[in-house]
């Protein structure tokens, strides 16, 4: 059956909480000034 | 900048860098055959076969560890080629043992086939095997894309486990109906891959501070 409930402003906010997430992450790793390498390294660094 | 003079190491070292790459190759090989999203364990045989695939990689790591210790004797001198081939072994068995269980907590359309079947594990060795000759190439050129890989890897893989625990701790098991819908779980379980990582990073600061570890 189709839902056609209407979406709460909230709803359509968190919908984006997983998008904005990763795009800040991947964003923010890109223009952290360190070398790549080091970058890179420094994330499996406690494994 | 692609193939640089001195060698410089993979951020994950060889087991890791198997099982890692070899969890992820495999459950991307499956999801091209369309079988990524089903929720059924494999057959017992294929379970058996993944949990001595596991067993391998144990008993390579015992017999790294005794090699280590220098005290009790040891069967033979471990390699890099070794650890990576069965850290291989263990990332195809997470695989076929880990992705059902991570298809059963995200996934609404509930798909029971079995994940693996034979022929399925017979390809995810030959993945390997490229994977495998690739990394023994040692050709710079495939430095940074293997490191891009095994570093993103790292977060997803602890994310993905993370998601897992909590989507069933808050009840939204089955919340994914398409790819959009596994955005906002696998966030939150990467967030807390991520504060797990930095805690694992300082713990190890702490007691080794930057040194290789041996």
């Amino acid at each position: 059956m189709e839902n056609n409930a209407p979406v709460s402003a909230r709803a359509k906010l968190v919908a984006w909480a997983g998008p904005v997430f990763f795009i800040v992450l991947i964003v923010g790793f890109v223009f952290l000034p360190f070398p790549l390498l080091d970058k890179l390294h420094g994330v499996c660094f406690g494994i | 900048m692609l193939s640089p003079e001195i060698p410089r190491q993979l951020p994950l070292e060889a087991r890791d860098f198997g099982m890692y790459i070899g969890f992820f190759s495999t459950w991307a090989y499956l999801f091209a055959l369309g079988r990524g999203r089903t929720k059924g364990m494999p057959p017992w045989y294929i379970l058996l076969t993944l949990v001595i695939f596991v067993g391998i990689m144990g008993l390579d790591g015992i017999n790294a560890f005794l090699y280590d210790l220098k005290v009790l004797p040891h069967l033979y001198t471990p390699t890099l080629q070794l650890r990576l081939g069965t850290g291989f072994l263990t990332g195809i068995a997470f695989a076929g043992i880990l992705a059902p269980v991570i298809n059963f907590s995200l996934w609404r359309a509930n798909d029971q086939r079995p994940i693996m079947e034979t022929r399925h594990v017979v390809g995810a060795l030959l993945i390997a095997a490229v994977w495998f000759a690739i990394n023994e190439s040692g050709w710079g050129i495939w430095l940074y894309p293997l490191a891009i890989i095994t570093s993103a890897s790292t977060p997803l893989l602890i994310g993905l486990i993370n998601m897992v625990f909590l989507l069933s701790l808050f009840r939204k098991e089955g919340i994914a109906e398409n790819w959009r819908g596994v955005l906002n779980p696998l966030a939150a379980g990467v967030f807390c891959a991520l504060i797990e990582l930095g805690v694992l990073a300082l713990m190890r600061y702490a007691v080794l501070g930057t040194t290789v570890l041996p």
